[in-house]
């Protein structure tokens, strides 16, 4: 194959997940010639988002990381890259429902039953969900965007935001042991002004904690004694007990009672400045899933000059004689570049550190009363680690009508399995049971359950002019991945702007236009005289 | 450089900006003194309502334009009377663009309500839906209350719509000085009181308690709940206060507002309620409680200083007045 892929170039990036899509349209926005490879055939990596037939194609294929280093010649040594990294793990499928239908073959259409109580219920076959492939949007790593962090500023502010589009989570949850159920979490001044679930004292505790961290920067004298201890204490010194300290803790710090009191801090100073700018909760969902925000970036760093090979191997990357990368073997091709960026999970001295807990979902019936999406933070229950589950409806892009998309998220103990098992029981029935369950609980119509490693990289083990940068995590936003990117960004090129604003289209200079538009200003010019006179 | 991206320059952006507002000023010129041209012979016609009309969009505030127009469509029931439909609905349209445009604008309302008497059947459902969307866009837009009190005279709305309108907005924010005085209107006509004390039946004066009980408790800096407050409590004289079923409630909102000043020691707010409700109750009684509360209201707040003495003097002067009659 002969396709010309620009060598030396300034910046190779390997892996198409979202801190590497960021990285690159950055450095292809200050005019940086950028190579962007990925041996998979989507664009996404660890971030990416599937229909059911590609989910089945892309978890079948799972083979076990290769060596490490290898001395190749004198001078110069390759690392070789970790190719098909099983970074996603214990993958477990399972279908709860039947695989034919016997009705359904003498009518193609979807069974629509009318039950006892007139509601309308819909049946679904493995074969009509099938059938749907291309409506149901799976994420690997889904993930919200808190709306003025990091993420969405990057977003506005460089105009890749114009190549998606966003919902607002329509409502927070809780878990309340007292009563065994959901419970909202009032999220604006409005909604604390509505609640029914909550005193009037309460309420001024609540917006009185919230105001108060909000100003934390600026009042730091009225927190000399809470900056100390943990986020409990801080709550105990403040008197907060009940449904108020679980909102606190579970929903808007997203904390536990023991993390310090600075971080518990900032998420809620996050969560209530984001209130507002785009609806009533903090957060945004992406439309058809997470792993349209990674292609965002990469179509950025296209428009820009960024040169695209998906299904290209990468063998191992060549350090020269200096302790420098001078580039990467690709296909048998020595691609010089003066920086490489390589995914943590395809970098074989990047160790695992940890993982995460994944189950996905396809159900009958909504939670709670969900049109959009809806995010429930469970709190830890006996012990295990907190849950967060993200509930998306049809309007989201995630499946067909009438089906929902629930997405379950812990850190990893055990196995997927293991560690979702109670939650999944709690809120979910496995098999259509009698009728009055049935209209509480949603039945599970497939479920897939996985792990995924999360990486670590020592930069002082890589050449200077190599970086590694972290896949997924368990964090319930980007804006990590975000300030990372960024970073990243700033010690390649650190004169440079990261991200500016995409001129508008009217802007744009395209060759020989300009003379084109003077001539055409001096004859209007003309006629405006015309009609004057 | 090949392939890289040219972009106008900020000065380069500004010049075309100029050539265009130069452009427009011509334009406008132009048809400004045709208009006027075609006034003056008297030509109120369609090519008048025309040029007017693309006037106004540019600019909607041009008052006497829109009275050119007044002019034309009075012109047009004399001569043509059936075809001022097709004219008002025109103007309808008109107007929703104005009002687009600047939804503040006092000619473009007040056109459009002018354009509702001219003609006998409204389309008030399509009326109500505009005023709907311009009080989401923004709900303090007192042009668009203005208009949507005029339309529910024009098409007869039960007052209960109207009052589950402005609840529904005061639960979207609170902060909402016109749907509380809207509040404040439609109430007392709807359910009114028996006794001349209180200003409500007492079930409903309940309700309303609660209501802005939970609004001062969730934000108590905000003014718009107090001054509510006020309005709903204290419309009577200590006197006829006497076991009266609003002295019960006065005690009772005297507690809850207590308690608040004990979570919120420094608002301002609360303490000055908390020296009306005194005031009301037992102002001779309580004395010496309002005047530390006033004490107190100088130190947080005294950049109102003189308001909070004058306050505590016009107290004293009240209990001397009392103690005067009493004692006679």
């Amino acid at each position: 194959m002969t396709d010309d892929i620009p060598s030396p170039c300034d910046l190779l990036v390997i892996g198409t997940g979202l801190t590497e899509s960021i990285v690159a349209s950055a450095a292809s926005r200050i005019g940086k010639q950028v190579v962007h490879v990925d041996h998979r055939d989507f664009y996404g990596s660890n971030w990416a988002t599937f229909s059911f037939n590609n989910l089945h194609n892309v978890l079948g294929v799972n083979k076990g990381l290769t060596e490490c280093i290898e001395e190749t010649k004198k001078e110069t040594y390759s690392i070789h890259i970790g190719l098909n990294s099983n970074t996603v793990l214990n993958v477990v499928e399972k279908w709860f429902i039947s695989d034919e239908d016997v009705e359904a073959t003498i009518d193609n259409q979807l069974r629509i039953e009318e039950t006892n109580n007139g509601i309308l219920k819909q049946t679904w076959t493995k074969s009509e969900v099938l059938k749907h492939s291309r409506k149901f949007n799976f994420d690997l790593s889904p993930k919200l965007l808190y709306s003025k962090g990091e993420m969405v500023e990057v977003l506005i502010s460089s105009g890749i935001c114009r190549y998606a589009e966003f919902k607002n989570v329509s409502s927070i949850y809780t878990y309340d042991n007292v009563e065994s159920g959901l419970l909202p979490v009032p999220c604006s001044r409005a909604d604390i002004f509505n609640s029914k679930d909550i005193t009037m004292i309460e309420k001024r505790l609540l917006m009185k904690i919230l105001s108060m961290c909000v100003e934390y920067e600026t009042k730091p004298e009225k927190f000399q004694e809470d900056e100390m201890g943990n986020f409990g204490n801080f709550l105990d010194a403040h008197k907060i007990q009940g449904k108020v300290r679980k909102y606190l803790i579970d929903s808007v710090a997203m904390a536990k009672e023991s993390t310090n009191f600075q971080d518990a801090v900032k998420n809620i100073q996050k969560f209530v400045r984001s209130i507002g700018r785009y609806g009533n909760t903090p957060f945004l969902w992406t439309l058809y899933g997470s792993g349209e925000l990674p292609q965002c970036f990469c179509r950025c760093s296209a428009v820009f000059g960024g040169v695209y090979c998906l299904k290209r191997s990468t063998r191992s990357i060549i350090i020269g004689s200096d302790g420098q990368a001078t580039g990467i073997m690709c296909d048998n091709q020595n691609l010089k570049a003066k920086f490489i960026l390589i995914e943590d999970s395809l970098n074989p001295l990047a160790t695992i550190k940890s993982g995460i807990s994944r189950a996905i979902l396809v159900t009958n019936k909504a939670l709670t009363s969900n049109d959009q999406a809806v995010l429930i933070n469970l709190p830890s229950l006996n012990g295990k680690e907190p849950v967060r589950i993200l509930e998306l409806s049809a309007s989201t892009m995630a499946c067909p009508q009438g089906l929902y998309v629930v997405h379950l998220i812990t850190r990893q103990v055990t196995t997927a399995i293991e560690d979702l098992r109670e939650v999944i029981d709690t809120f979910f029935s496995a098999v259509e049971s009698n009728e009055n369950e049935a209209l509480h609980k949603p039945q599970i119509i497939w479920s897939l359950h996985f792990n995924i490693n999360e990486y670590e990289s020592y930069a002082d083990m890589l050449p200077l002019n190599l970086y590694s940068s972290p896949g997924p995590n368990s964090s319930m936003d980007f804006d990590n991945h975000v300030i990372q990117a960024r970073n990243i960004f700033k010690s390649m090129f650190p004169d440079e702007d990261f991200l500016p604003r995409v001129p508008d289209p009217e802007d744009v200079i395209l060759e020989g236009s300009a003379e084109e538009v003077v001539l055409q200003e001096s004859l209007e010019n003309q006629e405006v005289h015309n009609v004057h006179e | 450089m090949h392939g890289r991206l040219k972009v106008r320059t900020t000065a380069e952006q500004q010049e075309i900006k100029a050539k265009e507002r130069a452009k427009k000023l011509v334009m406008y010129k132009t048809a400004m003194n045709l208009i006027f041209s075609k006034r003056k012979s008297g030509e109120l016609d369609d090519e008048i309502l025309k040029m007017t009309g693309q006037v106004l969009t540019e600019n909607p505030d041009i008052s006497t334009l829109w009275n050119i127009r007044k002019e034309t469509i009075l012109k047009t029931k004399e001569t043509m009377p059936d075809r001022v439909d097709d004219y008002v609905s025109n103007e309808l349209a008109l107007t929703e663009q104005c009002i687009r445009v600047n939804p503040k604008s006092y000619n473009s309302w007040f056109h459009r309500s002018w354009i509702l008497d001219q003609v006998s059947i409204v389309d008030f459902k399509n009326e109500f839906l505009l005023c709907d969307k311009c009080l989401e866009l923004d709900e303090r837009n007192f042009h668009c209350w203005d208009y949507r009190r005029i339309i529910v005279q024009k098409s007869k709305t039960s007052l209960e719509n109207e009052l589950e309108f402005s609840t529904n907005k005061i639960k979207k924010n609170f902060s909402n000085y016109s749907s509380w005085h809207y509040r404040s209107e439609l109430l007392p006509r709807i359910y009114p009181s028996s006794s001349d004390q209180s200003i409500l039946d007492d079930q409903k004066l309940a309700e309303e308690c609660n209501l802005i009980q939970n609004a001062i408790f969730t934000d108590p800096n905000d003014q718009s709940a107090w001054f509510y407050q006020r309005w709903l409590l204290f419309n009577s004289d200590e006197k006829s206060l006497k076991n009266s079923s609003l002295l019960s409630t006065l005690n009772n909102e005297l507690e809850s507002c207590q308690q608040l000043h004990d979570l919120e020691p420094d608002n301002k707010w609360v303490k000055l309620q908390v020296c009306e409700l005194l005031r009301r109750i037992n102002g001779l009684g309580n004395e010496t409680e309002i005047l530390q509360l006033i004490q107190q209201l100088i130190k947080v707040d005294p950049l109102r200083q003189g308001y909070y003495t004058y306050l505590g003097s016009k107290i004293v002067e009240e209990n001397q007045k009392k103690k005067i009659s009493e004692s006679s």
